[in-house]
């Protein structure tokens, strides 16, 4: 999903980059001197583990991969705004280090692979959670959910600003980009689960909830 | 042992054991911009030359072992940098 410069036009580019720098200005504004002293690692620990998984493309169909893009995770594990923040070292150092995704794509991709995801995902997860009979059962189902619509907004905005750049029409990008991101999304989803199932395990108290953690039933 | 410690290892297995046996296949998108060929509007001259394009650590001929290191070189730097911002914002001690 790291589109490389060329891709959109400039008009895409800076409103996309416009509207990523809103929301990532924003995202400091929130956590600056508020990040508790015990998240302090764990942001950094979920961004290599963000990095990390994000190599691993797994196959989807005939000649098609897909890799994770762990918004959702961010936002599960550290709130929107502190994931936000996350996200966006990710995508810009990914570009930077190794090419991956364009410079002045930044905006675009950001928005798409670290905003969505962390904003809209960490929502759906947020109100899914509750759902299900049991907390940890909802936290694994939303999470889930949130990750696979996450990747196929991401989708859906990519088709709008290549469509809007004037490469093809919304018509023919769609419905090949959302069909197979379809696919990717439940890789995604299923990491997602994975993930925050695994850290249940050891410290749920350090998945970020803004319910009392007393309400976590086994 | 602090979750942290475990969620940093896992990023290094992923990065350093997994990485190299990762699909090979373009990505969604990719995909899409080939069978619509319009994979080449992005094929113009990189903006700034990167240290480890695309995931292969240069100098290194072996290629397993080249996007293994580039994998755990990437998960340690991103570790540094957010483990920076992460301090900047850090809640002050009352």
């Amino acid at each position: 999903m790291h589109a490389p410069d060329g891709f959109f036009s400039p008009a895409v580019n800076v409103v996309s980059g416009a509207v990523s720098l809103g929301v990532i200005l924003y995202s400091f504004k929130k956590t600056f001197k508020n990040l508790e002293k015990y998240r302090v690692y764990m942001m950094a620990a979920v961004g290599a583990f963000i990095f990390a998984a994000q190599m691993l493309n797994f196959t989807v169909s005939a000649g098609t991969s897909g890799h994770f893009l762990g918004g959702v995770t961010a936002g599960i594990m550290l709130g929107p705004w502190a994931g936000t923040i996350v996200m966006t070292t990710v995508v810009v150092l990914q570009a930077i280090i190794f090419q991956d995704g364009g410079i002045i794509a930044l905006g675009p991709n950001i928005l798409n692979m670290g905003i969505w995801g962390t904003l809209i995902g960490y929502y759906i997860y947020a109100s899914l959670k509750g759902t299900a009979t049991n907390l940890k059962l909802g936290m694994y189902f939303g999470a889930f959910v949130a990750s696979w619509v996450a990747v196929m907004l991401a989708a859906f905005f990519c088709s709008l600003q290549l469509a809007i750049s004037g490469v093809l029409s919304l018509g023919e990008l769609l419905p090949p980009m959302l069909s197979v991101h379809a696919k990717i999304g439940i890789g995604e989803g299923l990491i997602s689960a994975l993930f925050i199932f695994f850290l249940m395990l050891f410290e749920p108290q350090l998945v970020w909830h803004d319910v009392k953690f007393e309400e976590i039933k086994v | 042992m602090k979750l942290w410690i475990v969620v940093l290892i896992i990023g290094i297995i992923c990065s350093f054991f997994l990485s190299p046996i990762a699909s090979s296949h373009p990505d969604g998108l990719e995909k899409v911009a080939e069978d619509q060929a319009f994979i080449d509007r992005g094929a113009g001259e990189p903006l700034i030359n990167s240290p480890i394009p695309d995931y292969t650590m240069p100098g290194i001929s072996n290629e397993r072992w080249a996007t293994g290191i580039a994998g755990i070189v990437g998960t340690l730097i991103v570790f540094a940098v957010t483990l920076i911002i992460a301090k900047i914002m850090e809640k002050p001690e009352r």
